[in-house]
């Protein structure tokens, strides 16, 4: 089917090829002279020398005559460009012209939610018209290697990659691009803002204004966690006399989404997370691959959210709320604890804020329920999406230079993030980072950000903070003086004390635990991982409810294992055989 | 005994239209509850204090909504459509119906070509070759990729299919003997007589065409070319919490906007409900009518 619809679509392609050349012939050359990058033919570049004694590339080169480069583009709900821009002519695609020589071409542009993206390039990649660069999932990127759609690029990585990007993608012992590799070759390019860090870790959110007024101290241990969420509930935090009040948030779907409480389950160092069997953990006993959630310690996990569901600290309707609901009622002020990630501040947190000035939030590393310390766990350690390119592209390379390109603008030595990543006009601040075709993120970037701007808010001096970094030091000044509160998340996750605080010391003090599993799904795991997920949720929450006795946990592995589960383990452990080598 | 009788009848007829009005205002809820959000302030509408009743009057997002200019032209969009959609789905439908209404002796092979157009009801060709047919003929990214594809509704045609054998033979042969063709007989006699059916189909089509969305989101190449309700789809739609990074920070703390988005909801959906009353009088007689055969 795929070879058919690619042979068809040739057809098409070569009409397309030829309007390419059409349009570069037609571009603008007037730049052409103000680079003095030493000129190159591309091919000579990595292929045609051969030889690893070769000069290394200047990774910087620019194309005479300049090159067309199409891809696809997303655009978000709103989109917002400075006067006279868009999503086809911005400061980014007249920069890759001007300074590289490449002329970035969208064939399509599509609306950027969940359902569009995957249909869309499902009939992209389905009717055989691929763009030269593409922006791809992971599982699309699988299915475009194994059907060998796409570039191997391990050459010019290597050739033209700069310290800067080498520096990112080692992150996490070079996991990041393990997971961009077939065959020990490297096949696409990690995008590093679409996850792929320990960003994600949960934490404990408290409201901290609930705790004042009760005279309670912030959480340490396990049983900290039960006191503050009883008096929650019981002690009317609220104030109104009435007990209307939960002491913890819960949502549907037990871990992922808003309201997951898989920071709850590591105080019992057990590590359950499931999109599709996801979460999976090296067992020390057999050196293999185990899934997470069938592990003995999650019955301790779902015993204990039993008690807390029996003395009314949940919301006994958390069974049909989904993450948006659960957040309704956080932002009505209902819930006073959750288990949580950075993120949460700025969403539902900074919508209580605006509702209820009085109330204050802060986030807590997990709490353990024995001696040992809680281990946070992140079930993404590798990015969501890869840059690809298409198989008989010319210049290859391109994709490495642009990745160059960005790291330079955005955080190089020289960036110019004012100009390339959030763009002042009349007042208003317009991020116009996300038009890049190619785009990269540090890893350390937000701890950074953190340290300078707490820094600075002690001491007054902003001479160290970049503009990025100074828009934070401003906002999170108007909110703590009340006169603007839009941006008030800011202090709960850069500030003192704050989410990026937490998490460096779960990186000092090793306590992530990341997903050992994290290939693309394996073919049992396509095939029953939603009705698994469905079997463990279901199970999970009559445990919960106490419609079913803790001891029908073991009933679950059982079923579990035979209906599937003992499969995809196999499969796991095959993947992981052909990783650790 | 009679007056027993109709009290009864009485009964139940009080509980029948009880029931009915129930349905009837459950169906209702739905929409005064985005109405009600759509008029409620931002921070009521999150903390979900909003039932039928709009908390902390203001009129904001619909003003916000008419000054955005993709609303707008998504609007443009839909309209383009049913103004180039409709005539053709009814010119393709009525010629399709009158020809196959025609008894085998008029036109030999009516029943095989009858299923034909009923085969492609039962069978679709799924999404892939359906896009590919609509690459391949250059539809993709033109306001014909939203019309040409679903140009023949067969489920229209038959419904035309049946009022018009339902037709008294009498008329047509009346025609004929006065030396009328097929096409003066279509147009002078079979069309006239035939308004309810039409009108019904008329309907169906309109509102096929405004509620349509996926084709907009998978046939246009650019934002700028969607209809109304492929915009709708792609600002109503909820956030992915599973994966969030930093760059998406700024973007979450701005996102609450709910009640804009009952307003949009709410201004999408008003045209098509003024619609129905003025074309309902026909509708049910058309079904009805072209249900039963001779």
């Amino acid at each position: 089917m795929l070879t058919r619809t690619k042979k068809t679509g040739s057809v098409l392609l070569t009409a397309l090829v030829g309007m390419m050349v059409i349009t570069s012939a037609c571009s603008d050359n007037k730049n052409n002279n103000q680079g003095n990058a030493a000129e190159q033919t591309p091919a000579a570049g990595n292929n045609a020398t051969g030889t690893n004694d070769a000069p290394p590339a200047d990774p910087m080169a620019k194309y005479d005559p300049p090159i067309e480069l199409t891809t696809v583009a997303f655009e978000g709900e709103k989109p917002e460009y400075p006067a006279g821009d868009s999503i086809d002519n911005n400061i980014w695609t007249r920069a890759y012209a001007s300074d590289l020589g490449i002329n970035v071409k969208n064939l399509w542009v599509a609306a950027n939610t969940p359902e569009v993206r995957d249909q869309k390039m499902s009939v992209t990649i389905a009717s055989g018209n691929l763009p030269d660069v593409m922006h791809v999932t992971a599982r699309e990127m699988q299915m475009l290697i194994e059907s060998g759609q796409v570039e191997d690029l391990t050459d010019v990585y290597d050739q033209y990659a700069s310290e800067g990007v080498k520096n990112i993608m080692s992150y996490n012992g070079g996991i990041i691009l393990d997971a961009a590799s077939y065959k020990g070759k490297l096949m696409a390019l990690p995008d590093t803002t679409q996850g792929g860090g320990t960003d994600g870790a949960p934490m404990i959110w408290v409201r901290t204004d609930w705790l004042d007024k009760l005279k309670l101290s912030p959480p340490k241990t396990m049983d900290d966690v039960m006191k503050i969420a009883t008096a929650f509930t019981n002690d009317d935090p609220d104030g109104n006399g009435k007990k209307d009040t939960f002491g913890m948030a819960l949502d549907k779907n037990i871990y992922d989404g808003f309201a997951g409480v898989q920071g709850f389950f590591s105080a019992y160092h057990a590590y359950p997370f499931n999109v599709n069997v996801s979460m999976w953990q090296k067992d020390e006993a057999t050196g293999k691959l185990a899934y997470s959630g069938i592990q003995p310690q999650v019955k301790n996990g779902l015993i204990a959210l039993n008690q807390m569901f029996k003395q009314g600290l949940i919301d006994p309707e958390f069974p049909v709320k989904d993450g948006n609901k659960v957040a309704e009622t956080v932002t009505s002020g209902k819930v006073g604890l959750m288990f949580g990630q950075f993120w949460n501040a700025s969403w539902p947190l900074n919508d209580l804020k605006k509702a209820d000035n009085k109330s204050e939030w802060m986030p807590y590393p997990l709490v353990s329920a024995d001696d040992q310390p809680a281990k946070s766990y992140v079930e993404t350690p590798v990015p969501s999406m890869y840059y690809v390119v298409k198989k008989g592209y010319d210049h290859k390379e391109a994709v490495v230079k642009m990745l160059n390109y960005y790291y330079d603008k955005i955080y190089g030595e020289h960036a110019e993030s004012d100009k390339f990543h959030t763009v002042t006009e009349n007042g208003k601040k317009i991020q116009v980072f996300g038009s890049a075709t190619i785009q990269t993120f540090t890893m350390d970037t937000n701890v950074k950000a953190h340290e300078l701007v707490t820094e600075a808010l002690k001491t007054g001096d902003t001479s160290k903070l970049n503009d990025e970094f100074l828009g934070y030091y401003t906002q999170m000044k108007e909110a703590t003086a009340g006169t603007n509160l839009t941006g008030w998340y800011l202090n709960p996750i850069f500030g003192e004390n704050g989410a990026y605080e937490v998490l460096k010391n779960y990186n000092a003090n090793n306590l992530i635990l990341s997903n050992e599993f994290y290939g693309s799904p394996t073919p049992t795991m396509i095939e029953k991982g939603a009705f698994l997920k469905q079997q463990e949720i279901e199970a999970f929450t009559k445990i919960i409810m106490g419609a079913a006795p803790a001891d029908d946990f073991d009933k679950f592995v059982e079923n579990w294992k035979q209906l599937g589960g003992d499969k995809i383990t196999e499969e796991v452990n095959e993947w992981y055989a052909t990783k650790s080598k | 005994m009679v007056r027993y009788k109709s009290s009864s009848r009485r009964l139940f007829e009080i509980g029948n239209y009880a029931v009915l009005a129930l349905i009837s205002v459950l169906c209702f809820f739905p929409i005064v509850h985005i109405l009600a959000i759509s008029f409620s302030s931002s921070s009521a509408a999150t903390a979900g204090k909003v039932g039928l009743w709009p908390v902390g009057f203001n009129m904001k997002s619909y003003s916000f909504v008419i000054s955005q200019p993709a609303f707008l032209k998504s609007l443009g969009v839909t309209l383009q459509r049913l103004l180039l959609g409709v005539p053709i789905n009814m010119l393709l439908g009525v010629l399709a119906a009158y020809s196959l209404s025609k008894e085998t002796k008029d036109f030999r092979f009516r029943t095989v070509y009858v299923w034909l157009f009923v085969l492609t009801m039962l069978f679709g060709g799924g999404l892939i070759p359906t896009y590919m047919i609509v690459m391949k003929t250059g539809l993709l990214d033109s306001i014909w990729g939203l019309v040409i594809p679903s140009a023949v509704n067969v489920f229209n045609v038959v419904l035309i299919l049946n009022f018009f054998r339902g037709l008294p033979k009498e008329l047509l042969e009346a025609s004929f003997m006065d030396g009328a063709n097929h096409w003066k007989t279509l147009m002078r006699i079979v069309i006239p007589v035939s308004l309810p059916v039409l009108a019904t189909v008329t309907l169906f089509t309109v509102v096929f065409h405004w509620n349509e969305w996926f084709s907009g989101l998978i046939y246009m190449n650019s934002p700028q070319k969607y209809p109304l309700q492929s915009y709708m789809q792609t600002v109503i739609v909820n956030k992915d919490f599973t994966r969030l990074s930093v760059a998406n920070l700024t973007l979450l703390a701005e996102v609450s906007d709910r009640t804009v988005k009952a307003a949009q909801i709410f201004l999408g959906t008003l045209p098509i409900l003024l619609v129905y009353p003025f074309i309902q009088r026909y509708f049910m007689g058309g079904i009805v009518m072209g249900s039963v055969k001779e």
